[in-house]
């Protein structure tokens, strides 16, 4: 599915449609360039599952788990170029089988992820008008 | 005195501070060349490195204090926000050592450290006050009428600037860390030749995904050559966009507010134009303002130990089972 | 010599004291715990102290503090050594690091002892202790690296071979069609014990704390930029 966004209200938009049809256990990967809006599609599917607190960037602690009426993980690997030299359980701490879990520059992890559920990738068309392609339900 | 241990990102802090306030020691072992060659903070390495260097950078704050062990009436840490395994090394740490001597101890929120900063030294800053915290994790103004908390007044939606000053060094093909490459090369720049946008979502708080897009729409639009050509004006322009939206969300806050003492503090605190255009809204308002020592903006354990001094601390044993905590619930 | 010992090399948090009347004292965590999301930092010095209390002892009649340096989790190795070092530090007892492996391997019934800790990511961190000492010194690999390696210095299906710890528990189905024997399910010999620990640490030499380091086994290979 392909949807064009204009505002950061229509990307929030469809970050809550997706997230209608997510379940606990379900991976949803977001690629895209800086600034694309990746953590407002994630913001928007984060009001969607419950969450009243701020989401914003994980840069900085890679990771935030926020209380919704599912528990939703939301991580950002930009600063990780590999996960080689990670700790092997710096992913488990956050995806568990009970939370819907959202990541954001997923590359440095795809290869050992399971159960992704929806491919998210946004894509910057010019001005304030974004394309978000999701596959997935 | 008080032994504060800091351990939430890259840096290995530990300071001895007295309970009147005055900092008898405060070392920091920087990890940031180390992450430099990452092009960031790499988790695994900040954890690795924080145990390698934990113990004597304690030893070292006890003995800058001219201090033993025996002298420490109360240990203070840093329970949260931040990386959870490098939070883990330090609380292992002073936990064990409170433990060890049955003493009191006090977990701290890092971001309430950064707003009681300016409350350290022979020039304590007094409530009420505003602070403007600016660091590469967070980005919020928040308001002290009681040194014990601090109420958050708004903060950024998306990145803090921090961060955004990190990956607009990244468009540029600066270097990590990138606040103080660009306030380098913004000197040498036109910081009005580039009419970013100053995002204003809500009274008072911040949005830098807007202004990151358009440098990126900026460099791709001007093309490899001429983007490298006009480097230094869109460090500038980068640069006062962001600055600009911090000092005006300041300047709300303190009119809505009608405060009359500002403080800033976290590790952007040290960007220049910050400090210069921070100083003139100040003086415009008649504002008196707290800028910390450089030492005291970025992460430090002095402030952490500071901030102890108006926490509660735990009495020995009840912190045996105390956890880390990656995100607190934003102090209410 | 009262010795204090404890391990987080896996998701159970173990912890001994071992008087110098010789009795234990001692936190055995279920095989159920190795399954379980590894919380360290809440369970470590509680355990700690329960020892302490039982055995009539504080930190300062401490002589030797007995930690597990792995490999195995990473955050958990370094909670239990960051934890070791501050206890030894400001209590003045001397600190005796011990492989977790090989505490490991002295829990297994067997003459030949695979000591196997899950090291995520579908690998085993393994040693192979028989009655002379260290057979295969400790190592990371695949399971089918590990096999190889058995097959190579004809261990497979060796009479007297078990395997035991969370690793075996992963991947026993493999283990086991390839002829290595997994002790039972339920077997309180997959978890690491501190009793072990302690008892290895009494012909362990001393070592100076900055010298005590997780023994990662893998290197932090995120690659420099440029």
């Amino acid at each position: 599915m392909r949807i064009e966004a204009s505002t950061p209200a229509e990307t929030e938009a469809a970050g809550a449609r997706l997230a209608r049809r997510l379940g606990p256990g379900d991976v949803v990967l977001v690629s895209g360039e800086l600034g694309v809006g990746k953590t407002t599609f994630v913001r928007g599917a984060c009001r969607e599952l419950g969450v009243s607190e701020a989401v914003t960037s994980p840069t900085f602690t890679i990771g935030q788990v926020y209380g919704g009426r599912v528990e939703v993980a939301h991580l950002d690997l930009y600063r990780l170029a590999s996960l080689d030299g990670e700790d092997p359980a710096l992913l488990d701490d956050y995806l568990t089988p009970d939370r819907i879990a959202f990541i954001e520059w997923p590359a440095a992890a795809e290869p050992r992820l399971e159960r992704v559920r929806a491919n998210v990738r946004m894509e910057h068309l010019g001005g304030d008008r974004r394309a978000i392609e999701i596959d997935g339900p | 005195m008080i032994l504060g241990i800091e351990t939430s990102c890259d840096d290995t802090c530990a300071a001895v501070v007295t309970r009147a306030g005055e900092i008898r020691s405060n070392v920091v072992a920087s990890q940031g060349l180390l992450h430099e060659r990452y092009g960031g903070v790499v988790p695994e390495i900040a954890s690795r490195r924080h145990l390698e260097l934990i113990d004597a950078v304690i030893a070292d704050a006890l003995e800058r204090a001219g201090a033993s062990l025996d002298d420490v009436r109360e240990v203070a840490v840093t329970r949260g926000p931040g990386l959870i395994g490098a939070l883990l090394v330090g609380l292992s740490a002073a936990k064990a050592l409170a433990a060890a001597r049955g003493l009191p101890l006090t977990p701290v929120d890092h971001l309430h450290g950064h707003v009681v900063a300016s409350t350290l030294g022979p020039d304590p800053i007094e409530p009420p006050y505003l602070c403007l915290v600016a660091s590469g994790g967070h980005t919020f103004i928040a308001r002290v009428d009681d040194l014990r908390a601090h109420r958050r007044l708004g903060g950024t939606l998306d990145d803090a600037a921090g961060e955004a000053f990190d990956k607009g060094a990244r468009i540029l093909g600066l270097g990590y860390p990138g606040g103080p490459a660009i306030d380098r090369l913004a000197r040498a720049g036109d910081p009005e030749a580039f009419p970013f946008p100053r995002a204003a979502p809500g009274e008072l708080d911040f949005s830098f995904s807007g202004v990151k897009t358009a440098l990126l729409y900026a460099v791709r639009d001007l093309g490899e050559r001429e983007a490298e050509r006009r480097k230094a004006d869109l460090a500038a322009s980068y640069q006062s966009a962001i600055v600009e939206a911090l000092v005006a969300r300041t300047r709300t806050a303190v009119e809505r507010e009608g405060i009359e003492r500002l403080a800033i503090g976290g590790g952007v605190a040290a960007n220049s134009l910050l400090r210069e255009r921070i100083a003139q809204a100040a003086g415009e308002l008649g504002l008196r303002l707290w800028v910390p020592d450089f030492s005291l903006c970025t992460d430090n354990a002095a402030m952490i130990a500071g901030a102890a001094r108006f926490g509660e601390p735990i009495a020995h044993p009840g912190y045996l089972a105390l956890d880390a905590a990656a995100r607190l619930e934003a102090a209410a | 010599m009262n010795v204090l010992g404890f391990d987080t090399s896996t998701a159970a948090t173990s912890a001994c004291v071992l008087r110098s009347d010789g009795e234990a004292f001692e936190v055995a965590p279920p095989v159920e715990a190795l399954a379980a999301p590894p919380v360290h930092a809440r369970e470590l010095l509680p355990a700690v102290a329960r020892c302490l209390e039982r055995a009539c002892l504080g930190f300062a009649d401490l002589d030797a503090i007995a930690v597990g340096t792995g490999p195995g989790t990473f955050t958990g190795l370094r909670i239990g050594i960051a934890t070791a070092r501050a206890l030894a530090g400001a209590s003045g007892a001397e600190l005796r690091p011990v492989s977790s492996l090989t505490a490991l391997a002295a829990g297994i019934e067997a003459p030949l002892r695979l000591a196997l800790i899950d090291a995520k990511r579908g690998e085993l961190f393994a040693a192979l202790h028989d009655e002379r000492g260290v057979r295969i010194p400790p190592l990371a690999a695949r399971p089918e690296g590990l096999l190889e390696r058995l097959r190579a210095e004809g261990l497979l299906g060796a009479e007297g071979l078990l395997a035991a710890g969370d690793g075996s528990l992963r991947f026993r189905e493999v283990l086991e069609a390839a002829g290595v024997p997994v002790a039972e399910p339920g077997s309180a010999s997959h978890v690491v014990r501190s009793l072990h620990l302690c008892r290895l640490a009494l012909d362990a030499e001393p070592t100076p704390p900055e010298a005590v380091l997780p023994d990662y086994l893998r290197p932090p290979d995120a690659k420099p930029q440029s």
